[in-house]
Order: structure tokens, then sequence, then C-alpha cells
């Protein structure tokens, strides 16, 4: 069932203060996820969307870091205003995350079985045989082949798929309300990538549990998410169900990503790159962040920053150009 | 067309050792299992396979970064294999290679201008003066302003580290590129700007690329023909347009149709494969796909299937056909 808002953050800045300055790795970002949904934010590296993620859990090294302003508002309590232990017991619990690279956090020296078990036996307080039962369910709820076998490996002799797979099993351990996913298939082949997506996909479906999907690739965007938040250079610059965002992308720059995609559909000799870098976030332009690389740039742009507002009917998107013009440059090209 | 690089036969295993320290039995890792292919002038062949294919090997075969086992390479009708490193060297000027990570293939206490130098003196082509100037215009082809030059790589983001890669390939005027998975360290509108400039280059040299690469969107969008590897084996070589509307081998199939399509509306019949790619100390019997293929018959089990021609401009190396 959906329409029940799982997480709702608002207004998001966690800046890092470096001898340099401050970088405003996420800078306002707004969004909201309901449960049984799946919300991808998507950008290319450096837009902020992992330091968003990781903000949500709290889990950004602090030192440099430090989450300066907003509210992350999840199952009635403001995650910002916990204390440590409070949040502990959100972690993992109530919220568990997935990482591009399994093995950097899975323990190397401890049976994948026992490290799952260790989620159990502190979160839920289970005995160990309980625990053991409940992980060897697990494993077979993420298609495990031969389980019983597996729960006494060590993470090396997995492969990239099957620890991805055990990295999932141990986040679904505490069925937690929200899953965060950062580039959860980004290390894996294609047919092992598409096996993944099923499987949250199935997470999505029978758990009802809400998913953040972290991610730089719009093909995964389109095959599993239902809502889309762009970033670009810390900031929100589109938002919408993942249809309208692909039939009418709004923001400049969301046109540029799709442009950019080489696809068998639209087959050019030459693709349409978006001109330039993102920009130095110690050097954030004045106006819109996204001015010196667009391609519909007006002096208004380079002067003030854009709002966040509606364009068309659930579809937000940071940009001065109006629905009205934008209809008038999609016509033109 | 003329044939610019002929390849058959090629293998290379790769030692190692199993068991105990004094162990006398060797296994080998069989990276590259009897290959065969051609590239013509001008042409841009793909080469696409999951990790663990054996790719790279190829193409580091080609280039002898590594030595064959066995096999025959032949550029230009003159047979490399049979030749000694000295022979080779004058051959390394037409055939450049790209590597996937632009950070770690250029060395960070380089200037630029010196990194792109080096190939240039090394192969003594040119002196003083004309070596400047030869790295200017370079630096301009790639789209580098050559006002860069005295820079260090670190100073540079990805796509312009790629592209002093590119720019040191192209040095020596080269008549074959292998570029190993030259975008896939990129972000997307990066990437794209990237892929744009080896077609100018192409055009612009007349040059024949062997792309290497595990993303078959990029493949399609650059090469003319492509060829997929499984477990160190082509399993089928195509002209890029037979290949995405009618893939012949079952793994082709699943590859295609693993492929995220950037349209929430695409509705596809997803070839699901099971499990993933074997170890290649272990291939399977027979053919090497046939654990995961849902048409495996008897056969498959047991005969190693041979990359067989169906029609003009294709083969597969499968029973069903």
């Amino acid at each position: 069932m959906t329409g029940t808002p799982s997480l709702n953050v608002v207004n998001l800045k966690t800046h890092f203060f470096i001898r340099e300055g401050v970088v405003r790795a996420v800078d306002g970002v707004s969004f909201s996820v309901d449960q049984g949904e799946v919300l991808g934010i998507v950008g290319e590296s450096g837009c902020g969307k992992s330091i968003t993620a990781r903000s949500i859990l709290r889990l950004v090294p602090n030192p440099p870091g430090r989450t300066v302003d907003g509210r992350i508002e999840f199952e009635g309590k403001d995650l910002l205003e916990l204390s440590e232990s409070e949040m502990r017991k959100v972690r993992g619990n109530r919220i568990s995350m997935i990482f591009q690279d399994p093995m950097t956090y899975l323990n190397p020296t401890m049976k994948v079985g026992d490290q799952i078990t260790e989620v159990l036996r502190l979160h839920l307080d289970m005995n160990e045989t309980q625990a053991r039962a409940r992980t060897l369910e697990l494993f077979r709820d993420v298609n495990i082949p031969e389980p019983e076998g597996r729960l006494d490996n060590y993470p090396h002799e997995f492969s990239g798929g099957m620890r991805q797979r055990v990295m999932i099993a141990m986040a679904l351990a505490c069925e937690p309300g929200l899953l965060i996913a950062d580039e959860p298939t980004t290390a894996l082949d294609v047919t092992v990538q598409a096996q993944i997506l099923d499987l949250l996909r199935r997470i999505r479906d029978d758990l009802n549990s809400a998913i953040i999907l972290i991610t730089h690739d719009l093909g995964v965007v389109a095959e599993i998410c239902d809502k889309v938040v762009v970033m670009y250079a810390g900031q929100v610059v589109e938002q919408a169900n993942v249809y309208d965002l692909f039939d009418e992308p709004k923001h400049p720059y969301t046109r540029g990503l799709l442009d950019s995609l080489p696809t068998p559909e639209h087959r050019v000799d030459q693709l349409k790159p978006i001109p330039g870098q993102p920009p130095d976030l110690l050097r954030i332009p004045k106006g819109c962040n996204f001015a010196p690389r667009c391609a519909y740039c007006m002096q208004k742009c380079i002067d003030e920053e854009p709002p966040f507002r509606e364009v068309a009917p659930g579809h937000m998107s940071r940009c001065w150009l109006d629905s009205v013009t934008q209809t008038a440059v999609a016509a033109a090209e | 067309m003329e044939k610019l690089l002929e390849v058959a036969g090629l293998k290379k295993y790769f030692p190692i050792r199993k068991g105990s320290l004094f162990s006398r039995e060797t296994k080998y890792v069989r990276a590259v299992d009897d290959v065969s292919f051609d590239i013509h002038k001008g042409e841009v062949l793909g080469l696409v396979g999951e990790s663990g294919s054996g790719k790279t090997t190829t193409g580091r075969l080609l280039v002898r970064l590594l030595k064959a086992t066995e096999g025959d390479i032949v550029f230009e009708g003159k047979d490399t294999q049979a030749m000694t490193d000295a022979q080779f060297r004058p051959l390394r000027r037409d055939m450049q290679f790209i590597f996937q990570d632009p950070y770690s293939s250029l060395n960070p206490r380089l200037t630029v201008a010196h990194a792109i130098a080096e190939p240039i003196r090394l192969h003594g082509v040119a002196t003083g003066k004309e070596v400047e100037e030869r790295v200017g215009d370079l630096m301009n082809t790639v789209g580098l302003n050559p006002r860069m030059a005295s820079r260090y790589p670190h100073e540079f983001s990805g796509g312009q580290r790629q592209r002093i890669g590119i720019a040191r390939a192209l040095a020596l005027n080269p008549k074959l590129i292998i570029a190993d998975e030259p975008v896939s360290a990129l972000d997307v509108s990066i990437q794209a700007q990237v892929l744009n400039l080896l077609h100018r280059l192409r055009d612009e040299f007349g040059l024949s690329y062997l792309f290497i690469a595990h993303d078959l969107n990029v493949v399609q969008h650059l090469c003319e023909r492509i060829a997929v590897m499984y477990l160190g084996k082509l399993v089928e070589v195509a002209d890029r347009e037979s290949l995405y509307a009618e893939p012949l081998h079952p793994y082709t199939q699943a590859l295609t149709s693993a492929i995220p399509v950037p349209n929430p509306r695409a509705k596809r019949d997803r070839v699901l494969l099971k499990g993933e790619i074997p170890s290649p100390v272990n291939p399977p019997s027979g053919c090497h796909f046939h654990p995961r293929c849902q048409f495996a018959t008897e056969q498959c089990r047991q005969v190693v299937p041979t990359l067989k021609k169906v029609n003009a401009t294709r083969s597969v190396a499968c029973h069903l056909y």
C-alpha cells in the first residue's frame, strides 16, 4: 500500500568545514518517500546523493562534516533530534542501508551467518537458535542457493553478486521500514544487476518497505523507481514521478543527462553531451548552480538563484524557465 | 575491405598452483581460449563481455602487453607471434592502447606535455621544437587547452585525464587503437563527450578501434560489428543492427535483455539468467554457457560448439544453429 509517508526530509543541509572553506555538499534538500515506494536519487559524482543518504542515518564523519540545518522525519520522530544511543536503535533496525561495495562492509574475519545473527540478537533480542533459523529464512528470501551450507562461509568465498545478497539479507533482518541502497548494482555485471533489481522490486512489494535507491544510472531508475529526485551540485533540481520525468523532463540538466545517454532506441552518430563539468563545491556560482553549463542560460540565471517550484502537477523543478517557455523550447528543438 | 588485423586460435592460459607449496600439480586459468576474429581497416569492432570473460586479456595480447600461449596475431599481413620483441617494437607505433582508469595510467610526476611527448621522443618521431608543436596539436585535437600543458595529472578531472590518455595514444599516428573500457569510469555527461571525441578522431585519422566494454549501450553507439565473449570464448559475432534486433546466442539474448533501458514504459521480456559466470579454472564441459542456459541439451553438456557462420555478417557458437 502506498500513500503513507515513511520518511520526510525537509531542507537538509550537510556541509563540510575544511581548511579551504565550506563545502556545501548537501544544500537544502527536501523529499519524501512513502511505504511501498521506491524513490530514486540520481546524479553524477559529487552531486551530494550519497552524503544525503548518509546524513539520514547520521553517518557523516564529524568533523569535517556536519548537518547544519533541516529535519528528517521518520516514524513520528525527527532523527536529527535523537541522542546517539536512540539513533543506534534506528540504524540497522528501522532503517538499513546497503552499499556499492559489500566487501568493504562485511567483516572479512567473521562467518556471514554470524554477522547476520549478531544483528538479530542485538536488535530483536533473539536467542542463538531463533536467530540462526531466521538467518536461514533470510538467505532463502534473497535467493542464495543452498543456504544451509552458505551460513558458515566467509565473505571472500562469495562472488560479488552473492555478497550483495548477503548485505541485502542483513539489511532486511529486522524488516526495516526504510531501506537505503547506495549504488547497489554499480559494481555488478548487467546480468547480475538484473537479478538484484528483481530482488529489490520483490522486497518493495512483499514487505511494503520504502526504498531509497541512489544511482547514477538512469536506466536503473526507469527500471525500478516510482518517484525520482535529480540532484546537481548539492541541490535537488527536479522531482517527479518516474513517467513524468522521462516523458517530460523539465530541468535542462535532466534533459541533458537523458540526451547524453547512448541507447539502442535513439541511435545517432553524435551524442549530445552536457558541455563543461560540475562546479567546484567550494566555489558555487551565485545564481543557478547549473547556469555555466546550461544551453538556455539567461541573465537572470546568473544573478539569482531559481526557486524550487511546481511546474506541473506533482512535478517540481529548480529553474527560471517557466513551463510555457519550456514547452516552446522543447518544440523548437 | 582490407584486413588490418587477423586473430586466429588465440589462447592465453595463466598457470596457478593449487594445493600445497610443493605440489607439482599446476592448473590453468583459461582466460582466453581459442578466439578468432578480424578487424578491417577503418572499422570499429566492439568486444563485450562481463567481468572474467577474457576481453581485457585479449586486448593486452594484441599489443603484447601479455604473451599469447598459442595462436596467431597477424597485423597488416605480418605474423607478430613469430617476431622477437625487438622486431615487434616498430609495430607498437601502429597499435596503441587506451586504458580504463585515467587516474592510474598517467604518471603523477610527469606534466601533461611530458606524458604526451614521451612516446614521440621514445620512437624518435620528432625532436626539439617539433615535439612541443606536436604536443600542442594533439592537445587541441582532443579538446584540451594547450596552455594546460605544464600542469600535472591531478589537476585534471576524470574526463580530461581520459583525453590526455587519448592524446598519448594518438601521438604516433597509430592505425589501430585498442580502447579498454575507456569511458566506464566517467559520469554520463562526460562519457558522451569522450565517445563523441573517439568517433570524430576515427573519421579524422581513419583509425580502426577494438573497443572493449561491458556496457552494450556504449558499444552499440560506436561499433559497427560486435563480438560477445563469455568465459574465454567468443559466443557471437554480428553486425550491430542484427545483434540488437535479433540476438542469436542465448547468452547474448540474456545480456541484451538485462540492459536497463532509460524508459519506464518499456515492457520487456526479460531473460533472467540464473547464477553467475563460473570459474575459468574449471569451466563447464561442452558449451561453457550450458549450466545457465535454458535451452541446454545433452549435446551442449558434451560437445564444445564452434563459431560458425550463419549468414554473411554473423556467426554464432551454439548448437541451436
